[in-house]
């Protein structure tokens, strides 16, 4: 069965995937390399040593090489990838310390190539393993030479490079080993600390791009919403017209005044989510000027008096006379006191009461609206803010409404400098409350 | 066998396609009622007995029509009742149904998009009537 893996995962696994079959190819290279070597150095250089050992072990090389290949093409590889990976080293790692030891030990300068595989230990497992890679291969390589120089294994010379063999004496051996050994712990320490912040740096990577996605996706979902919400007006005036010359003449200003409305809201919703872009965009200048608050929340009460009456809601507004003026734009504040009444106002119950009531905190005004309406369900409190969302609740009282007010106004409050929060019970009414900031001192050049 | 006199009930919760669709269709000579909440719908099929429902799919729910579909077609007296449903939301989400394809999945006879044209809705209408 496949293993459930994150998108991080999937990608660091073909990260991996890619380095083994690069590794495949390299591989190829050294077979190639070490067959051209050997005549070269048999020929060119008069170096004298047992070549068919040697072939042998390139013929080994080959020969797992083929199967590692194999391995990686079949389906479901990625599975395997970590243990092909440490197989793969390993095997390398042994195959190379075999053909030094039987091209003479310490005598062969090829020894550093065991670098090479420290190095690609450390970005395969940047981890612990890379320091476990780098310990066994230093220990094969000591072992090997400290076999040889002792007689314990059978020594196969490679004559003709150095004037005298490095096993004739100890310091320089001891210096080999002592230099290639910290040049293999430094190598592995360097490259598995880059290796980390390149994986690190894909992780963040991946998850940027997932967000963005996850984004894509909630803007498509918004743009379906959106036309559905213009083509539902739109559709019910269309409606009401098409009856217009089966109605007597009596009806027909009823219907064209309905017609009228649905194309009323339909161009208010089109310039509510204009403005709501042009926020999102940080396009729209913010022209804000001294404004007293109590001017705008009295006349948003009056305008809303009609519904207040309708819905047997009592609005009192609760303002101390000797609030200063804050710095705002008129419209804004206008629109968040309006819709924050209307809210409060729609989603009550007949005998219900709103209250506005504002107070200084700071260097702003903090204005709070309270209900004793149908309040919000825990769930729903984290996303009321958000584009076209709605709770079920609000859904049941005003079907009409599309779910774009509180997105405006929270973008309107926040782009005059304030904040905009909810409290609420379910069944217990909502408190809403913004802040502006006050006017009166002039900004520092 | 005429279409005339039949009793159509109109399940919408906004009153001006009910005006829309009641104007044409009684217009027509059909007997019209409206019910404008989901949740009263199978009452009001029950006390009304239509002939034909038309139906909207969003109401106090996006897809509260469906649900009301659902409900009609348990009825045994309204089990084969002919259900129009007509929708605003057919081209902009990805509900692709029809009753040819989807005839088991979604028991109504028609889906239609709002606005319907009144030669639309009257042709079927009487075509549902009339194969009922």
């Amino acid at each position: 069965m496949n293993q459930p893996s994150s998108p991080g995962n999937s990608a660091r696994a073909d990260e991996t995937f890619r380095q083994l079959a690069w590794f495949v190819r390299l591989r190829w290279l050294a077979i190639a390399g070490v067959l051209a070597t050997l005549p070269l150095a048999w020929f060119l250089l008069r170096l004298r040593f047992q070549p068919v050992p040697l072939l042998a072990v390139t013929v080994w090389l080959a020969v797992y090489n083929f199967f590692l290949n194999w391995q990686l093409r079949r389906p479901a590889a990625t599975a395997r990838l970590a243990s092909l990976a440490r197989a793969q080293i390993i095997l390398d790692i042994c195959s190379l310390v075999l053909l030094l030891y039987l091209g003479g030990g310490i005598e062969n300068p090829f020894s550093f190539y065991l670098v090479f595989h420290t190095a690609i230990a450390a970005i395969i497992f940047p981890g612990l393993g890379s320091l476990v890679i780098t310990t066994l291969t230093f220990g094969l390589y000591a072992l090997m030479v400290v076999l040889d120089w002792t007689g314990t294994i059978p020594h196969f010379p490679l004559t003709g490079l150095y004037p005298v063999s490095p096993y004739q004496t100890v310091s320089p051996m001891l210096a080999n080993l002592f230099v290639f050994g910290s040049t293999l712990y430094i190598v592995r320490y360097f490259t598995a600390a880059i290796s980390r912040r390149l994986s690190h740096r894909t992780d963040e990577l991946a998850a940027a791009n997932r967000k963005l996605q996850e984004a894509d996706r909630t803007r498509l979902q918004s743009i379906i919403t959106v036309t559905h919400e213009l083509r539902s007006p739109a559709a019910a005036a269309a409606s009401l017209l098409e009856v217009l010359d089966r109605v007597g003449p009596e009806e027909r200003p009823g219907l064209i005044d309905r017609a009228r409305q649905r194309i009323g809201g339909m161009l208010r919703l089109i310039e509510d989510l204009l403005d709501l872009h042009q926020l999102d965009l940080g396009t729209t200048k913010v022209e804000a000027a001294p404004l007293l608050v109590a001017a705008v929340v009295e006349a948003a009460a009056a305008e809303h008096a009609a519904l207040a009456r309708e819905r047997g809601v009592t609005v009192r507004v609760e303002l101390a006379p000797d609030l200063p003026p804050v710095k705002a734009n008129a419209r804004y504040l206008e629109f968040t006191v309006s819709n924050l009444l209307s809210n409060a106002i729609q989603y009550n119950r007949p005998g219900g009461s709103v209250t506005v009531s504002a107070r200084l905190t700071g260097a702003f005004l903090e204005v709070e609206v309270v209900d004793t309406g149908i309040g919000i369900p825990e769930a729903d409190l984290p996303r009321v803010f958000d584009v076209f969302y709605r709770g079920d609740e609000a859904k049941k009282t005003s079907r009409l409404a599309p779910g774009l007010g509180l997105s405006l106004v929270k973008r309107l409050v926040q782009a005059q400098g304030g904040t905009v929060r909810v409290e609420s019970q379910a069944g217990k009414g909502s408190r809403f409350f913004f802040t502006v900031p006050i006017a009166g001192k002039p900004e520092p050049a | 066998m005429t279409t005339k006199g039949k009793r159509i009930l109109i399940i919408d919760d906004d009153t001006d396609f009910i005006t829309a669709t009641r104007t044409i269709l009684a217009g027509a000579g059909y007997e019209v009622a409206d019910c404008t909440r989901a949740v009263e719908a199978l009452a009001r099929v029950r006390e009304f007995a239509p002939d034909l429902i038309v139906l909207d799919v969003m109401m106090e729910t996006g897809t509260a029509g469906f649900h009301v579909s659902y409900e009609v077609r348990k009825d045994p007296h309204f089990a084969k009742t002919p259900i129009l449903m007509v929708t605003a939301i057919h081209q902009t989400t990805p509900l692709r149904f029809s009753p040819e394809t989807d005839g088991e999945y979604l028991p109504v006879q028609k889906l239609l998009d709002k606005p319907v044209p009144a030669d639309v809705l009257l042709q079927e209408v009487a075509h549902l009537l009339e194969s009922a």
